[in-house]
């Protein structure tokens, strides 16, 4: 059975379809790519998933169970934590009192949410500035930031929102790596990404949206081959040429 | 090396402080024995514990509620009502107030909560405004001319006291030290976490798992209970209680610029804002007498405006700015 499965989901904005009819299906363990143009309906899509918005049409099962309805609180204790693509923390607390409001989640006590923390802390790389406020932290490290409060609710599907957007190459490769790590102890990842380097060399299967449909879905070399990928990404001509 | 000496030493002399302090209030009723000074240090402990009530939901939890009045006023009321109506001890009418401000709380917030910032702000004045209206206008709570207390014979279970102040002294002072209690425990605590981060950035709390009505309504009771409490014990204290007094939107405010003046979403910033701005109305009334009676309004509202400017933290920010460079 799939981790998680999308059927038909519909999401509209007025008269603007941003998400159309689209599905998709991640296994335990997998890492999955979704790519697409500005504008094609990703980060509908990841919100409707995580439950930020309510979809209008379909259905999005976890484990089997129907979580279209429920609200993003509810979505993150069931499993699914999910990063911002504009950066979130909560500005007046340190990087590691962050952690812990996260940690807490699974943790009783704030003595064990601390430890955990530290943990978490450690495997992102902030473990030095966990004494600092996080309001001003820099991008980068506000994005290791996003990647460690969601991972401190112990989440079995990991979904991240443009976590490279805004980084350097160095900085991308680090968080890269960063993301194989997380992988490696077990988390199923679910990768939204503009930048297709970041995607193609991750990714196990990519989905790509164009205009709020799913145009494409399968092994990174297929899509890179793919002649309506090409053609939403680089345009009719170069589509030709090749 | 010498860094490490220096911490503990710190450590000690902030304990002296304090113990020095705890001292200096204990014996104070016993060797200062002015009436008016008495008075003073009461007001001072239940402004502290108003305004520290109004700081868990709005300091910690940065809900702003400007109906914050309506806890003091239930818990005021209830005590009275049971006392005049049934002759129940106020100790235990203290609970019931407790009580009834838990349930009010649970009425204001389920709707309230829904709405962000400024609309949170304005529904919770008009309840304010609604339950003070509805209070002039109910003659069997009293109406416009308010309650009195009745008058019993003075003893702790009577919670009346006719010769001194002191027992009220002592009281007001357990008050503002289970007040701080509260505070301390609440900051090591998971509500304490949770409060902040919902203060910070409700969105991200909320995907970090948090359920935000849930613990919005938590921060809520647990902000009424003090507030109540001292509502009971002002109408035991002053043994009179109307809508002008109890139940005034000023007193919203005064709990605020308290607050903002000692230290928003801090133990002792409520209770260092009472010590400035109490003593202050309280002197301006004396010695400029009816005719000064906003007066005490416009020093507060310079001293809000310098904070504001020069130190927004409050004197907490100063105390920790002067700490740091000694």
């Amino acid at each position: 059975m799939a981790l998680l499965e999308v059927n038909n989901l519909t999401k509209k904005f007025g008269g603007l379809t941003a998400v159309d009819q689209v599905s998709l299906s991640i296994r335990e363990g997998d890492i999955l790519g979704l790519i697409g143009p500005n504008g094609a309906g990703k980060t509908t899509l990841f919100n409707c998933i995580v439950g930020f918005y309510a979809c209008d049409k379909g259905s999005i099962l976890y484990r089997g169970k129907d979580i279209s309805r429920f609200s993003s609180d509810v979505i993150c204790r069931f499993g699914i934590a999910r990063t911002f693509q504009i950066v979130k923390s909560f500005k007046g607390m340190t990087v590691l009192e962050n952690i812990i409001v996260a940690s807490l989640l699974r943790n009783p006590s704030v003595k064990q949410a601390r430890t955990e923390a530290f943990e978490v802390l450690d495997l992102v790389g902030l473990l030095d500035k966990k004494d600092v406020d996080s309001g001003s932290l820099t991008v980068e490290d506000k994005k290791r930031l996003e990647i460690a409060r969601a991972l401190a609710t112990k989440p079995t599907l990991l979904v991240l929102d443009e976590v490279m957007a805004g980084l350097s190459p160095t900085e991308t490769r680090e968080a890269v790596e960063l993301v194989r790590k997380i992988h490696a102890q077990g988390v199923t990842i679910f990768l939204v990404e503009h930048v297709m380097e970041v995607v193609m060399p991750l990714s196990h299967r990519v989905l790509v949206l164009d205009s709020g449909r799913k145009i494409a879905e399968g092994p990174p070399a297929e899509i890179a081959r793919d002649p309506n990928v090409i053609r939403v990404y680089l345009g009719e001509r170069y589509h030709a040429r090749s | 090396m010498s860094e490490k000496i220096s911490v503990p030493k710190k450590k000690t002399v902030r304990n002296l402080f304090f113990f020095c302090l705890l001292v200096a209030v204990l014996i104070f009723p016993l060797a200062i024995r002015l009436p008016f000074l008495q008075h003073l240090m009461i007001m001072i402990f239940v402004y502290a514990t108003v305004a520290g009530g109004w700081n868990i939901i709005s300091g910690y939890c940065g809900q702003v509620s400007l109906g914050h009045v309506v806890f003091f006023g239930v818990g005021a009321y209830t005590s009275t009502l049971l006392l005049q109506k049934l002759g129940l001890s106020p100790w235990i009418g203290m609970w019931f107030g407790v009580a009834s401000a838990i349930v009010l709380a649970t009425f204001i917030g389920l709707p309230c909560f829904k709405l962000a910032g400024h609309y949170f702000v304005i529904a919770t004045w008009a309840i304010a405004e609604i339950l003070q209206t509805a209070v002039i206008n109910w003659d069997w709570v009293g109406g416009a001319s308010g309650l009195y207390i009745p008058i019993l014979p003075e003893s702790m279970i009577n919670f009346e006291f006719h010769s001194s102040k002191v027992p009220y002294y002592y009281i007001s002072l357990g008050m503002v030290i289970g007040l701080l209690a509260l505070n301390k425990a609440i900051e090591r605590s998971r509500l304490g976490y949770y409060f902040r981060a919902i203060k910070a950035d409700p969105i991200a709390a909320r995907s970090a798992g948090i359920n935000l009505t849930k613990y919005k309504l938590i921060a809520f009771y647990v902000s009424a209970i003090p507030t109540a409490i001292a509502g009971t014990f002002y109408a035991q204290y002053l043994f009179f209680i109307d809508p002008e007094t109890v139940l005034h939107l000023m007193l919203s405010v005064l709990m605020i610029v308290m607050v903002v003046l000692g230290g928003v979403g801090t133990a002792w910033g409520p209770v260092l804002g009472a010590a400035v701005l109490v003593p202050l109305s309280e002197f301006t009334r004396i010695y400029i007498g009816g005719g000064g009676k906003a007066l005490d309004m416009i020093i507060f509202g310079i001293l809000i405006m310098i904070v504001a400017e020069y130190e927004p933290s409050g004197v907490i920010g100063l105390i920790r700015r002067f700490r740091s460079r000694g």
